[in-house]
């Protein structure tokens, strides 16, 4: 068998004396797609800044890329691109020198690599986005895409993302999922957040249910489809 | 890591450092509008003024009374001439005025420390960078020190460029002898300028309700230092509240001078390492 992109095993946080995360177990093997999906309130947030290292669990253990101890998860890290609640940026700049500034923190920046994929994300004055223009004015959809191409910069070996297509309009969401399709083709294994399976069943072959802190799965994609749909009916 | 880190983060907060050292030194412009004129005026309205006390030669007791009337620290002897009372006073008037002018300046850096403190290191502004850097793989230890040392790099660059342009600006107005003073009266307010960026940062990050705290601590320490001589000699003073000022206080001495600053310097290492417990500990709940 393969050694998993991601293991977490026993996974247990508590804020205010009440368990957002239950003994939460997982593995992701290389190159697939997965969903996590479950209502607001579930914890998928408070799993994924666990898994970027921003909380510290109470109890149980994170393994990215087959790190063995906390040095080795924190070099993995490197390899991993995090879109956590909110895109990681500086109000005040462009989406350019934004990336740029993200790209440095993980060395040398690829700029070949970082106009790719500001023109596959549609972050050009073309779609709006003036080269110089701040972060801060750009709509909640641009913000999701820039939030993507941030999580991309040091083309990672998994990607892990919070509500990536929150905001963003039906033709945008076929141009992230072609990205990201795209990515996942080539061996990029993905974790993707959300509470709706159907916005995310583009790209993702299966899911992992989270509910009150709860974890159950992976289950197939059409079956979380299926079960919502019924639920909408009823 | 730890310079690119650092690099990276005064590369996006030059601007607003560059904004917050220009409005000191228009700060420091204007109050050294007020110290152009005394209240001593010239020469020629003086000699109008006391001539007579001098013209057979000055007395003990006017001596006495005009050592005590302008709080001389070098007392004015008998038969002092006109000209010379009149530049003893003069210095004296001047070196009260600068160092009001140097306190007001000490305010200022003071209340600006705290509001980049409140800005820079509450959990909306700060923390979301620390998140950054976080998730990119940068460990708890790397991210707190840079977080510390561009906060403390960017303290020390205010009072750098503020107290320099300050004194540039006066140099041809003091003696040597003055400078003297005045630079060591630099020194002391760079501690004054490190310990409010210690109390801002305690109340930021360490006890994450930024402004309410940091109001709230500062009330505490200005109440404790007016009764303590130690504390007193690592003034933090409230804008405009020249009375309280200690410069020229019977109590302040070399001693307690000393054992201020070494007071603001042990506060300031308090607040980074419990700062730095709670971040290892809590992380960025």
């Amino acid at each position: 068998m393969s050694e998993s992109v991601l293991e977490v095993s026993h996974l247990r946080k508590v804020y205010q004396k009440r368990d957002v995360l239950k003994d939460v177990s997982f593995r992701l093997e290389p190159g697939t797609a997965t969903a996590l999906v479950g209502p607001n309130g579930a914890g998928k947030t408070t799993l994924i800044r666990i898994l970027a290292g921003l909380v510290i669990p109470e109890e149980g253990s994170v393994s990215l890329l087959g790190s063995q101890n906390d040095r080795e998860l924190r070099l993995a890290r490197q390899q991993v691109g995090f879109i956590v609640e909110s895109a990681f940026g500086y109000d005040t700049m462009s989406v350019t020198r934004n990336l740029d500034l993200r790209a440095e923190l993980y060395g040398k920046p690829d700029k070949a690599w970082l106009e790719e994929l500001r023109q596959e994300l549609r972050l050009t004055p073309e779609y709006g986005v003036a080269r110089r223009e701040q972060l801060k004015l750009l709509s909640l959809g641009q913000k999701g895409r820039y939030a993507l191409a941030s999580a991309l910069v040091n083309k990672p070996k998994l990607l892990v993302l919070d509500e990536p297509l929150v905001g963003i309009d039906r033709e945008n969401v076929k141009v992230v999922s072609d990205l990201l399709n795209r990515l996942c083709g080539e061996g990029m294994t993905m974790l993707l957040s959300g509470h709706v399976a159907e916005q995310l069943q583009k790209i993702c072959s299966h899911a992992l249910l989270l509910d009150k802190g709860v974890m159950t799965g992976p289950v197939p994609m059409e079956e979380v489809v299926e079960e919502e749909d019924g639920e909408e009916e009823a | 890591m730890l310079l690119r880190l650092t690099r990276v983060r005064l590369r996006t907060e030059w601007l607003l450092l560059l904004c917050l050292a220009f409005l000191i030194v228009l700060y420091i412009w204007f109050c050294g509008l007020d110290m152009r004129t005394t209240s001593l005026g010239t020469f020629e309205q003086f000699e109008e003024k006391y001539g007579a006390m001098f013209r057979d030669g000055l007395s003990r007791d006017e001596a006495e009374r005009m050592t005590t009337g302008f709080a001389l620290k070098d007392p004015i002897k008998e038969g002092t001439g006109i000209r010379e009372a009149y530049e003893a006073i003069l210095r004296k008037l001047r070196g009260f005025a600068y160092s009001r002018l140097l306190m007001g300046a000490e305010n200022c850096a003071f209340l600006l420390m705290g509001a980049l403190a409140v800005l820079y290191l509450c959990p909306q502004f700060g923390k979301r960078r620390a998140a950054q850097w976080l998730s990119v793989g940068y460990g708890r230890g790397q991210v707190f020190l840079s977080m510390t040392l561009t906060y403390y790099a960017c303290a020390v660059l205010l009072w750098l460029i503020s107290s320099s342009i300050l004194l540039g600006l006066y140099r041809i107005s003091f003696s040597p002898e003055e400078r003297g003073f005045f630079r060591t009266t630099q020194l002391s307010w760079l501690c004054n300028v490190l310990f409010s960026a210690a109390l801002a940062y305690l109340s930021a990050f360490l006890l994450r309700r930024p402004l309410p705290t940091y109001l709230a601590a500062l009330a505490v320490w200005f109440l404790l230092r007016v009764e303590s001589p130690a504390l007193s000699a690592s003034p933090v003073v409230i804008m405009g509240s020249g009375e309280i000022i200690k410069s020229w206080d019977p109590r302040m001495d070399a001693g307690s001078l000393a054992a201020g600053n070494w007071i603001t310097l042990g506060f300031l290492a308090a607040v980074v390492i419990l700062s730095w417990l709670s971040f290892r500990k809590r992380g960025l709940n």
